[in-house]
């Protein structure tokens, strides 16, 4: 269940940082896809996982930049700069993993477990809480942080005012196309270590497409959680839970049919979301681009 | 002014970042023939003159390897998954690598990675390109029947059809039938011998397909015929891409007392392997030779034999013995070796005997392993094993 919960809390919590700013991200899935394949690569030609963590951090950034630009400065739609960059990453990554690596899945190892001594010996609680790798640690931390930064920093501040209205920003004084920037460039970054998690942290390999859906899985949250970080990470651990008592579902054998057992994550998440959600919740400029001139 | 240049030397960039990756995702080569090739004989696994059988009882032989001239065919091998899988679709990459080394004259291109939607396109744009023979697997299934009606003059050849498939489809489409109860029903055996703790596990990308219920119905069956009390568990992750479900789901079934699990989830199987190393169980693999993946912990893997279809293809559609019907293989053919299992590891001797002893079995006739295909009695034998 936790190394589910990692990968979609920390793209939500980028998505988050970034539509709080007014952009959406539909291209999480391919930062997310650059983060796997580069943290592997860079893991495998730096023979160290940390090098390759921070190439993944680094290559989930870099992508972004490009949709900051096309969907900041030059203002193109949103949701098709995301959709292409997703495809850029898939194609991209397939093509690179072919023509580097030969497409063969190399083991680089991933990161092993935090020593919590005794306490990784309770049982039950043992193995989900005390059992795990710093960067699933990495990622509660990370919720901690973002409350902070949203609700006590002046970056936070600008940032939800900048998704609600760019325009007292700007007469603020303050550069609305900087602070959407800074908030889509986060939300690369954060996506290329939750790529990263799915090569280094779990698998320690990369394997195409590797990240099967979990970006758009994680664009849903940041919906679910209201922007919110700790709604985020409940969001998140609700999914992955529930994905993990489907496959437990399975293993026990409950006479119900397969579809309808894996089936539980999607509807359940979907349940909580009609349920939660309530109008005028979203950033009020969300999705649209700003220009001084028509502001 | 400035901007606009940017904008267009933007769109310039992203074009050629996308182009880069759709050549990426869709692979294919091409080499021309310019005169006569003789197809050379010395090989030990060339399919030759083998025990076939069409739909209606006719037998068809193909002809002998040596005498086939290839040259002037147009090929394509399809692929519905990445090449780079470890499993199936890599099986089938592995089968265009061999014919092209073999035959380096034959006009031959293989795609892989095409996503649901573009496969017909795929189809009928490689049909008017003049490919005359296109290999394909089964998942192009419901791409085929409209794709090779519409193009009578090119040969479609689908492994795994049962006769009822094809039926509904075109009479220039024909499938060679090789079942995989045979090979996981001796896996089964090695698994029933193997496991410690009376818990086998099969993990598969869905149930439903013919294919995957009779592998794991098999196994299962297999395990069972050497130890009765051993308990079964199915996992089913619903996807044959993501690793992290492969993972998950064996993860799940190892903590519910797995200890020997065999997979049919292509690259979700990597996930499988993955959680089985880290947890130290044994596994069966699928498709190819899964031993470099996992050294001590594969104890098989259970063969897909496209290369020797894709060969066969080529040569019955040379000679022009092609023909619509069910082409059926099986161990019990001189070429068990070819439908059978990768050498067992990780096992007792034992376990290699009896193992062996089946195998005989089978290819005598004594024993018959028939494919059990429906969900429904694959979900019964797992309830009945609680």
């Amino acid at each position: 269940m936790v190394s589910l919960t990692f990968p979609l809390l920390v793209a939500a919590l980028g998505e988050a940082v970034s539509e709080r700013a007014g952009v959406y991200n539909l291209g999480m899935e391919g930062y997310m896809l650059f983060g796997a394949y580069f943290g592997f690569y860079g893991a495998l030609v730096g023979h160290s996982l940390w090098v390759g963590l921070i190439v993944g951090v680094v290559a989930g950034l870099i992508l972004s930049v490009v949709h900051a630009y096309c969907s900041i400065t030059l203002r193109i739609n949103q949701i098709i700069t995301g959709v292409a960059l997703w495809l850029v990453g898939i194609g991209v990554t397939s093509f690179l993993h072919r023509s580097l690596t030969s497409g063969e899945s190399k083991d680089v190892g991933t990161f092993t477990d935090v020593n919590f001594g005794a306490l990784a010996k309770i049982p039950w609680l043992g193995d989900i809480i005390f059992q795990q790798n710093f960067l699933t640690y990495l990622g509660f931390v990370l919720v901690v942080v973002l409350a902070f930064v949203f609700k006590r920093t002046k970056f936070g501040v600008l940032n939800a005012a900048t998704g609600d209205n760019p325009v007292a920003v700007d007469l603020a004084g303050h550069s609305v196309s900087r602070i959407r920037y800074a908030s889509v460039l986060v939300c690369g970054a954060m996506c290329g270590l939750a790529g990263s998690y799915l090569s280094l942290g779990v698998l320690g390999t990369f394997s195409e497409n590797m990240t099967s859906g979990k970006g758009f899985i994680a664009f849903c949250l940041v919906i679910f959680g209201k922007w919110d970080p700790k709604r985020v990470l409940l969001g998140a651990l609700i999914f992955a839970g529930a994905d993990a008592l489907q496959a437990r579902l399975q293993a026990v054998g409950l006479p119900v049919a397969f579809p309808f057992l894996l089936m539980i994550p999607y509807v359940l998440t979907l349940i909580v979301l009609v349920t939660a959600m309530r109008k005028g919740e979203a950033p009020t400029m969300l999705g649209e681009p700003y220009s001084r001139s028509e502001g | 002014m400035l901007r606009k240049s940017g904008l267009v030397y933007l769109v310039l960039m992203c074009l050629i970042v996308v182009a880069i990756g759709a050549i990426g995702c869709g692979e294919a080569t091409e080499e021309t023939t310019t005169s006569e090739t003789t197809v050379s004989s010395d090989t030990t696994t060339a399919p030759d003159s083998s025990d076939t059988t069409a739909a209606g009882g006719e037998e068809s032989t193909t002809t002998s390897v040596a005498s086939v001239d290839v040259s002037g065919v147009k090929m394509a091998i399809n692929t519905y998954g990445t090449k780079t899988d470890g499993s199936w679709s890599e099986s089938i990459s592995d089968a265009y690598e061999a014919l092209k080394e073999k035959y380096p004259d034959l006009d031959l291109i293989f795609t892989d990675n095409v996503p649901e939607n573009d496969r017909p396109q795929l189809m009928a744009t490689q049909a008017s390109d003049g490919r005359s023979l296109i290999y394909c697997d089964s998942v192009y299934f419901p791409a085929i029947q409209p794709v090779a009606a519409d193009h009578p003059d090119t040969w479609y050849v689908m492994p795994e059809l049962t006769e009822d498939d094809l039926a509904v489809l075109p009479d220039n489409v024909t499938t060679y039938f090789f079942s995989y109860a045979e090979p996981c029903y001796l896996a089964g055996v090695a698994a029933g011998l193997e496991t410690k703790t009376n818990t086998v596990a099969a993990i598969l990308g869905l149930t439903g397909l013919p294919d995957l219920n009779s592998a794991a119905y098999a196994f299962f069956e297999g395990a069972k015929s050497v130890n009765p009390n051993v308990k079964f568990i199915l996992g089913v992750t619903g996807d044959f891409i993501d690793v992290q479900k492969g993972y998950d789901q064996t993860i799940a079934a190892i903590d519910a007392g797995a200890d020997v699990i065999m997979h049919f989830a292509d690259n979700a199987g990597k996930g499988v392997i993955k959680a089985g190393v880290e947890k130290n169980v044994k596994l069966v693999g699928e498709a190819k030779d899964q031993l470099p993946l996992a050294p001590q912990n594969i104890i098989t893997s259970y063969q897909c034999p496209h290369a020797y279809f894709v060969e066969l293809a080529l040569l019955d559609f040379a000679s022009g013995n092609m023909s619509k019907g069910v082409k059926s293989f099986s161990m019990s053919d001189e070429i068990p070796e070819l439908f059978g299992l990768y050498p067992l590891t990780n096992v007792s001797e034992e376990t290699k005997a009896k193992v062996e002893e089946i195998k005989q079995q089978i290819i005598d006739g004594t024993l018959v392993v028939e494919p059990v295909t429906e969900t429904a009695d694959l979900e019964k034998l797992v309830q009945e094993s609680k």
